[in-house]
């Protein structure tokens, strides 16, 4: 299991059923992994993460339930809850199977692949001259994994997955982020195909994506 | 097998129409240039590696299973969580994108 798979986007383009997300789903309620509890689904579906966290009068309140109050507060209990197949009383668990995955990573698998090959415990120790400048995180997201305990590589983890939770906008202008007229609003197909001359030119769409 | 195609979907493309939509303040014929050197800046650092840890799946107590059944972290998934096989819709399933992880 991983975020994308119930926050979707390109994913699904060429599939007859499927089309461009902004990071949701196409379930009635997400379906979570199988454990012993019997459960199947999440209370709700994916709701679409653009705009999602945009800071708003009387403060961030997440889920529809209005469960958490920043995008870390959420991001960690999802890391180490249902969603991610565990059950509640395993959290320590959770925490030190992910700070144990992110010691331990060697960058050789397909994901990390795509960022540059980089283990891990480089990339969020972030000192390493030889990281390149596209993957070397700010100080302020930088953890040592070396010595650092399980929960401060978890902190640091959920940090870095709220900044780029957060950093889903669509586009604004100087009045605030109110901006998307219906063309913009279809931007899916669109934007990948041909707006974007720039480092998407010419690159397969969908399917590709992700498998 | 491709997690990505570039390093982030949405981020890239809201800056980019944000430089498409400034300058005069209208919605304008996109410039090539323009688009290009937006794109070429790319994402901040912080939200490029927080999109790998977004996909990333080994994090999952499914993965903690395999660990316990002797698997290592940067072993292959012999199989994966069968929750990822397909993605579920109102109608008909279609395949899921991270089928096998
Ligand atoms: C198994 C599916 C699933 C996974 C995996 C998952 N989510 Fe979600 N996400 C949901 C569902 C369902 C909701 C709605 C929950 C609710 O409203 O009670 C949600 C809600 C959210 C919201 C709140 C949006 C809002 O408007 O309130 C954010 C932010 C979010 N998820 C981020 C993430 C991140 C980051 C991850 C990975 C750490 C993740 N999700 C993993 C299913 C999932």
């Amino acid at each position: 299991m991983n975020c994308r798979a119930c926050h979707l986007v390109d994913e699904p383009l060429d599939t007859s059923s499927g089309g461009m997300r902004t990071y949701t789903d196409f379930a009635r309620r997400s379906p979570v992994p199988v454990r012993e509890d019997g459960a199947t689904v999440a209370p709700r579906n994916s709701p679409p993460l653009v705009n999602a966290t945009l800071p708003r009068a009387g403060g961030l309140l997440l889920h529809f339930d209005a469960e958490f109050p920043t995008t870390a507060d959420l991001i960690k209990p999802t890391f180490a809850g249902r969603n991610f197949c565990w059950l509640p009383g395993e959290s320590a668990q959770a925490i030190s199977h992910l700070a144990k995955i992110i010691r331990e990573d060697d960058g050789s698998g397909p994901l990390a692949s795509d960022f540059g090959k980089l283990p891990y415990y480089v990339v969020l120790t972030g000192t390493d001259p030889s990281i390149p400048g596209e993957f070397r995180i700010p100080e302020p997201f930088r953890v040592s994994v070396a010595t650092a305990t399980d929960a401060e590589i978890f902190n640091a983890v959920a940090n870095l997955v709220s900044a780029c939770t957060e950093g889903l906008v669509f586009s604004q202008d100087e009045t605030g982020p109110s901006i998307c007229p219906p063309t913009m609003c279809s931007w899916g197909k669109t934007a990948c195909r041909g707006l974007l001359p720039g480092r998407r030119a010419g690159l397969p769409i969908a399917g590709d994506y992700s498998r | 097998m491709r997690f990505t195609n570039e390093h982030l979907s949405l981020p890239s493309l809201c800056v980019t129409f944000l430089a498409l939509l400034s300058g005069n303040g209208s919605f304008a014929i996109p410039s090539p240039v323009l688009a290009q050197d937006i794109e070429e800046a790319g994402d901040p650092s912080e939200i490029v590696i927080g999109e790998r840890l977004f996909l990333e799946t080994r994090f999952a107590q499914f993965f903690k299973q395999f660990v316990d059944r002797g698997g290592m972290t940067n072993q292959p998934f012999p199989t994966g969580d069968p929750v990822m096989n397909t993605t579920v819709t109102v109608g008909e399933p279609f395949p899921g994108p991270f089928a096998g992880y």
